[in-house]
């Protein structure tokens, strides 16, 4: 992934792309999606997680509940570690939710880094140069919009890929993330970049998103936007899409047996481009709410994985976009207490990385757990 | 007298379930004297299957005891079942695809020569086991080019070259053709009268009366009745199976007339298979109202291509389809489904449902967006509910809720979810394949029953089997498929099932009509 650092940025999560591949078959079989079993489930793992890093914890000489009290209370015992973890969360929940829409129609569409990118080019271009002609009312929306075109353009590609030429998803997804991410910041470069600041030569960077376009602030200080409230907005229409319309109905039979749903009149083909193209889409919201929210402005590297942090939340809310909101949120706490508990205790914010990467362990290991014990219940002739 | 080769006393296995718990023995007896044809019969759930995998030591008993020769033994696993020489052949066979048939019946205990495999004696042991069981194989085919009888018949060999004396076998015709199920029964008997013995499992009730020397019947894990040889009569045994009174007569049939309004007209239809390889060749027929035409043959000779093929669900490359006038052919799934086409799909849990989700969404694929239980948006879950509640009702499911995955109900249940939702949506045309595959009589009589309704009331069926039993009872007119061509046209009261059997197999590619 491109690494530009960034002051502000957060621990970077672990790099979960080789897992991902090996756990594509999982995935694919969605007994994970959510019901109160698979709530308690994510419970427990995290649960797990917490007491397996508490045994790293003592190797290290720390003491546990002194470093898990500071992680708490630098994730959600303040208003500005609330405001912190809320704003870590707000673009994972897009890409979080991406990711749902795209895994539960049974397509492994990993291109949520690629396609936030792009649309946060997208909407900092509407934010900066269609200026003089809309009030906010108007401006903030199309900006947006144009985040989410553009994101989902980009993911037309392997999803056409994928559903004409029948080229793995996995791969193409994973491959263009490269592609797009470098290509966003070719064209700032060559196009859009502000050279009155010299200083910021070496990194892309456009022009200021005009103020008509910049999303309101919850709280200035801690870069809360109330790209947060979309995201939950979201989370509730698609609570709507899959328990209720057409489409959320054949997306999901699609992803428990494709056969079975072409077979009851689903255009697999058509799902197959709209479910990642749709992924593509909300992904390039989240990054449009980046760009003219709490940056202002295209900033290459904006990103500290935000794209695969999405993957683990969403694993972690069991493909349920409430569920996911929560991983999201909870994510963000880790990210922000993690700097805290540095700071307070002495204990390297590397350890969250590590608890992310067990409680993701955890969290698949154990519904793959149930559905081994519940298939083998269920049917004890045949 | 000698002592029986098994017996196993008061047996009781249950399994925790999602709601209760599920009792698959329930104190179960059966005694196996030596070189007996012992047929254990009942109706899929009634715990044969489990039983069995108590005896071959998959399963531990929650209670009872097995003797074996008269010596009470502890089967703990499949290892130690095949040391005292119990062999089991499962549905599903475990051979290595790439192995020949001679490498595959010695792996494990291959004969050496110089620490080299010992391809000759490999080559003669298989031919001598063959032999003795008059079954033709070749030890130096490989396995993934032969077909699943002759797979069948590797696994039969294999357990026998490791010393089984006991020979238990699941279902074993599920997977067979009429004559290669003839000749399994003939080397199982060849096998019996040499002192092997021998414990079969099925529900085909003709099965029993051609093999049986005793049979055990199961009902709901129980011990319902056992009979010799000659007390056997298939009524009997229908009537201990499934508890009830069952007519064994055959089915009213609609005899054929020409001129009646054509539902479904097939011309020179061709497709392919997933390899590009021509499935179905130029076939032709037309069905008609009222009637059930059934398709027959022996699977993978081009029906399942050509069923796909009408339904949409494959490109048709050359020919077309018309349904009640109108054009189908490379139509859409949902359009020809809408135009009023039912299909109960053969292969239930690959095509016919989708296995985690719930009763509720198997059941209402594809008429989810239709009125009343929706339109292009969403999903009315209010009618959706009580629409549910009434076919769950209507078509008899047993099931505690109708949220829970439908992969927690039986077999004849899930096909009966699979019907109820295609038959409410079939207004001109229904497709019907492998209707009974793998379901116990009861439902089958139901969905026989409703196929027969459905077909008096107008509606053309296409029965696509291969089961002859099954053709025979229920086609009004019958065309046999061969290496994806139509080779003979039959009305059922002018041919009887050794005749459809040769032309099944292609042995005569005749048209006397």
């Amino acid at each position: 992934m491109l690494k530009t650092p960034l002051s502000s940025k957060p621990a970077s999560p672990v790099n979960f792309q080789a897992l991902l591949v090996a756990f594509r078959d999982y995935v694919r079989r969605p007994n994970i999606r959510g019901s109160l079993l698979s709530l308690l489930q994510s419970l427990a793992a995290i649960l797990i997680a917490l007491v397996v890093g508490a045994g790293l914890l003592l190797l290290i000489g720390a003491n546990p509940i002194e470093a898990y009290v500071a992680l708490f209370k630098g994730a959600f015992g303040s208003w500005p570690a609330i405001a912190r973890t809320l704003r870590t969360a707000s673009p994972v929940i897009f890409t979080g939710m991406a990711v749902v829409v795209a895994f539960r129609a049974g397509f492994i569409y990993l291109g949520m880094e690629g396609s936030l990118y792009f649309g946060a080019l997208g909407g900092a271009l509407f934010g900066i140069y269609l200026t003089p002609f809309f009030p906010s009312f108007l401006h903030i929306p199309l900006s947006l919009l144009a985040g989410f075109l553009v994101g989902g353009l980009w993911a037309l590609i392997p999803a056409i890929l994928r559903a004409h030429l029948k080229v793995d998803e996995v791969v193409s997804t994973l491959m263009l993330n490269y592609i797009g991410i470098l290509l966003v910041d070719h064209l700032v470069y060559t196009y859009f970049q502000d050279v009155r600041d010299g200083s910021s030569a070496e990194r892309a960077f456009t022009l200021a998103v005009s103020e008509t376009a910049r999303l309101p602030y919850i709280s200035e200080k801690y870069g809360l936007t109330i790209s947060i409230i979309l995201g939950l907005v979201l989370a509730l229409f698609f609570v709507w899409v899959y328990a209720r319309s057409v489409w959320g109905f054949e997306a999901d039979m699609t992803g428990f047996n494709r056969k079975f749903a072409h077979y009851g009149g689903v255009n697999i083909v058509k799902m197959a481009v709209m479910s990642m193209v749709l992924a593509g889409a909300i992904s390039g919201l989240g990054g449009a709410t980046e760009s003219i929210g709490s940056y202002g402005r295209y900033i290459g590297g904006f990103s500290s994985d935000f794209g695969f942090s999405g993957v683990t939340v969403a694993l972690m809310g069991r493909l349920h976009p409430i569920g996911t909101v929560f991983a999201a949120i909870f994510f963000g706490g880790l990210s922000s207490g993690g700097a805290s508990m540095e700071l307070m205790v002495n204990v390297p914010r590397d350890l969250v990385v590590v608890i992310q990467g067990l409680i993701l362990l955890v969290v698949t290991a154990s519904s793959l757990f149930t559905m081994l014990k519940l298939g083998a219940k269920a049917r004890p002739e045949e | 007298m000698t002592l029986p080769a098994v017996e196993m006393h008061r047996i009781t296995k249950t399994f925790p379930g999602l709601y209760h718990t599920i009792v698959a023995n329930h104190k179960v007896d059966l005694i196996v004297q030596q070189g007996e044809f012992h047929v254990i019969v009942g109706e899929n759930g009634a715990g044969k299957s489990t039983l069995m995998n108590v005896l071959y030591g998959l399963l531990q008993p929650d209670e009872g005891q097995i003797l074996l020769y008269g010596q009470p033994v502890n089967i703990s696993s499949p290892k130690v079942a095949i040391e005292m020489g119990i062999g089991m052949i499962h549905q599903h066979f475990m051979l290595v695809p790439s192995f020949t048939i001679g490498e595959n019946v010695v792996l494990g205990h291959e004969p050496t020569h110089a620490s080299l495999l010992d391809q000759k004696a490999i080559n003669r042991l298989v031919r001598a086991i063959a032999e003795t069981i008059k079954l033709d194989v070749d030890p130096n085919a490989v396995v993934a080019d032969t077909s699943v009888g002759i797979q069948q018949r590797v696994e039969i060999i294999k357990t026998l070259y490791r010393g089984a004396k006991i020979l238990i076998l699941d279902e074993p015709t599920a997977v067979l053709t009429p004559q290669e199920t003839g000749e399994l029964f003939s080397a199982l008997k060849k096998l019996c009268s040499t002192g092997t013995t021998i414990i079969m499992i099925t529900h085909k009730l003709p099965e029993v009366m051609a093999t049986a020397d005793r049979v055990t019947v199961m009902r709901d894990g129980e011990v319902v009745g056992r009979f010799d040889r000659h007390e056997l009569s298939e009524q009997i045994l229908a009537e201990r199976m499934t508890g009830r009174d069952i007519s064994m007569d055959r089915l009213s049939r609609v005899p054929y007339i020409e001129g009646r309004a054509v539902v479904l007209d097939v011309s020179d239809l061709c497709c392919n298979d997933d390899r590009k390889l021509p499935a179905a060749r130029n076939i032709s027929f037309k069905l008609y109202e009222g009637e059930i035409l059934a398709i027959a043959g022996v699977a993978h000779n081009g029906q399942e291509e050509l069923v796909e093929a009408i339904s949409g669900q494959r490109p048709i490359t050359s020919g077309r389809v018309m349904m009640k006038g109108k054009e189908i052919t490379n139509r859409p799934v949902s359009k020809i489904r809408s135009l009023g086409m039912g299909h109960i799909a053969d292969d239930r849990y690959g095509e016919g449902c989708a296995k985690q989700s719930s009763v509720t969404k198997n059941m209402i694929m594809a008429a989810h967006n239709k009125s009343p239980l929706g339109n292009w948006l969403a999903i009315n879950k209010r009618v959706v509910n009580g629409w549910v509640r009434d076919e769950i009702e209507a078509y008899d499911i047993k099931v505690d809720h109708p949220d829970i995955p439908i992969m927690s109900l039986s077999g004849g249940n899930v096909q009966k979810v699979i019907v109820a939702r295609e038959m409410s949506m079939t207004t001109q045309c229904l497709i019907a394949e492998q209707p009974s595959r793998g379901i116990d009589i009861g439902a089958t009589e139901f969905i026989y029953g409703r196929i027969r309704d459905l077909r008096d009331s107008g509606i053309g069926v296409l029965l696509v089997s291969m089961d002859l039993a099954e053709v025979m009872r229920m086609a009004d007119r019958i065309l046999v498929i061969f290496n994806g061509k139509i080779v003979g046209e039959r009305l059922p009261e002018k041919t009887n099932q050794r005749d459809l059997g040769l032309l099944m197999a292609g042995a005569i590619g005749s048209t006397n009509e």
